[in-house]
């Protein structure tokens, strides 16, 4: 996360077994949160906050908003194509991909 | 007999969803990228057109797109439902999960708190078209708060979106600290920043917020505004009747201030009185998808077309979509909507209904109409009011109301009463 509206990268492409780590290295708070129809229909919801589904992660924004300097990790598993989302920042374009190999 | 035919009604409400997503994209298409570019806004909005879900591969042999009744296609926002809205009120007790609420007293005065957070999100307006929004809790229109005359409405706002934003509230409002406007108290709130606004819940009526940062007419389009309703103290009506009404204190008999008090309880949700009536909520709005300064799709509620006909087999036999179906009410329930408008770009917006006439209450600040058995009123922006709707003696069936701009019913905002 940096240019403080963005993910980047934008799209990544891992192997199947992968962590990745988002570093918040911008100033203000976001959140990751996977959209719940655009994940492999196999795979483990995640949301930072840890939330279990996309419906509990808008409900309650704070709980899953990453500050200045904070990580969050997730492990893919399951391979496909996964499409996720900062919450409060969705229309000003801060979406991303990860593509699992 | 009903003012729609059901099939008829269906068949409309498709004919112009579906030229209305048409037209989208058309826009879509041409001007997207330029006009984003233009308001430095990095061609990333979440602008989509998608097309009609009952594309042409799924007709049979012989059919033809003129055969095609019912729905374009159903909505898949799961965020938002506009029958949902209809009747979500909070007033503290925690009616909504993406609403943050409490009520408790404190100093003698019931203190409704509700946590509001500015997000950009993106929110359906027609089947397969996602508007760029501004929202409080991720919503438009925001969440309707509710309280009592005389309580305080404490809402703790954090700003989390990109822009700065404010929430001004109509209401009378005694410190210029909590006015929500730019030049005043903290000014507007940068991302990640916070205030508690405090507002004593005055006059009783049906009321309007919005963000008050500038440009104000971008950051109210983008769907930062909507409804405080304030429901009459009877106690308060009995002692100054004459505050509600457009008579003079020497002119209230007794049976006047009885018939008020009992109109304040009809509106007050704490009382008995008020479970009879069916009450509901609709913010006229509309929404420029290409940024050209004019609106693109309108609405009563966001989504065009929602209180539409879902589906029919063409022989007057419907069936309800899963998001686009008419208001369902009970003919024998005396019927209360909090009308306001947002309408930016437009000057005016309106509300009609066919084969019905009704009260009017501007602002819902009397307890007797100021308009009287009209079946039109008109709104400018931010202008507010409540409609009581009798349909006692129709007909079951479907009852139109739209906007009386034809071109805005055209493009989103007709809608259906269906009494049962």
């Amino acid at each position: 996360m940096n240019e403080d509206f963005a993910f980047d990268p934008k799209r990544l492409t891992v192997s199947a077994g992968t962590t990745v780590k988002w570093v918040n290295d911008s100033d203000v708070g976001h959140t990751v949160t996977a959209y719940e129809g655009r994940i492999p229909t196999e795979a483990v919801y995640f949301a930072s906050g840890g939330f279990e589904s996309e419906r509990a992660a808008r409900n309650d924004v704070s709980g899953g908003l990453l500050a200045t300097g904070d990580t969050y990790e997730h492990t893919f598993d399951v391979t496909g194509t996964y499409e996720y989302v900062c919450i409060p920042h969705e229309s000003s374009g801060m979406t991303g991909t990860v593509t699992v190999e | 007999m009903p003012s729609q035919d059901y099939s008829e009604a269906a068949k409309l409400s498709d004919g112009l969803e579906q030229r209305l997503v048409d037209s989208l994209e058309t826009d879509f298409k041409t001007t997207r990228r330029a006009v984003l570019g233009g308001l430095g806004l990095a061609g990333s909005a979440a602008l989509t057109g998608i097309g009609r879900a009952d594309n042409d591969e799924h007709h049979g042999p012989g059919e033809d797109s003129h055969g095609n009744f019912g729905a374009v296609g159903e909505y898949t926002d799961t965020d938002f439902d506009p029958h949902e809205f209809l009747y979500q009120f909070n007033t503290g007790r925690g009616e909504q999960e993406n609403v943050p609420q409490d009520v408790y007293e404190e100093n003698g005065r019931t203190v409704r708190e509700f946590t509001f957070q500015a997000v950009d999100t993106t929110v359906t307006i027609a089947p397969g078209i996602e508007f760029p929004a501004w929202a409080y809790n991720g919503q438009v229109p925001g969440p309707t708060i509710r309280a009592v005359e005389g309580d305080l409405i404490r809402v703790k706002f954090e700003n989390l979106g990109r822009h700065a934003h404010t929430i001004h509230p109509h209401v009378r409002n005694l410190n210029p600290e909590m006015d929500g406007i730019p030049q005043n108290g903290p000014g507007v709130l940068n991302t990640g920043e916070s205030f508690t606004y405090e507002w004593i819940a005055q006059p009783a009526g049906c009321h309007f917020y919005h963000c008050h940062s500038l440009p104000l007419k971008e950051h109210i389009h983008r769907g930062l505004y909507g409804a405080i309703i304030i429901d009459p103290d009877p106690e308060r009506v009995a002692e100054k009747p004459e505050e509600y009404c457009n008579y003079h204190a020497s002119q209230i008999t007794d049976e006047l201030r009885a018939d008020l008090v009992a109109e304040a309880k009809t509106r007050n949700h704490e009382y008995p009185e008020n479970d009879a009536i069916n009450e509901m909520v609709i913010v006229m709005n509309s929404f420029d998808t290409n940024f050209d300064g004019g609106n693109e799709v309108y609405a009563a509620n966001t989504r065009a077309f929602a209180y539409g006909v879902g589906d029919t087999d063409g022989r007057g036999n419907w069936k309800a979509g899963e998001t686009k179906r008419p208001i369902q009410i009970d003919g024998q329930q005396r019927q209360r909507v909090y009308l306001a408008n947002a309408t930016e770009f437009d000057l005016i917006n309106s509300f009609h209904t066919h084969s019905q006439f009704f009260d009017y209450y501007d602002h819902g600040t009397t307890l007797t109409p100021t308009l009287q058995t009209v079946d039109t009123v008109m709104q400018c922006q931010a202008q507010r009011g409540i409609i009581e709707l009798d349909y006692s003696d129709h007909d079951p069936g479907l009852y139109m109301f739209h906007a009386h701009q034809s071109e805005f019913a055209e493009l989103g905002w007709m809608s259906f009463f269906e009494v049962v």
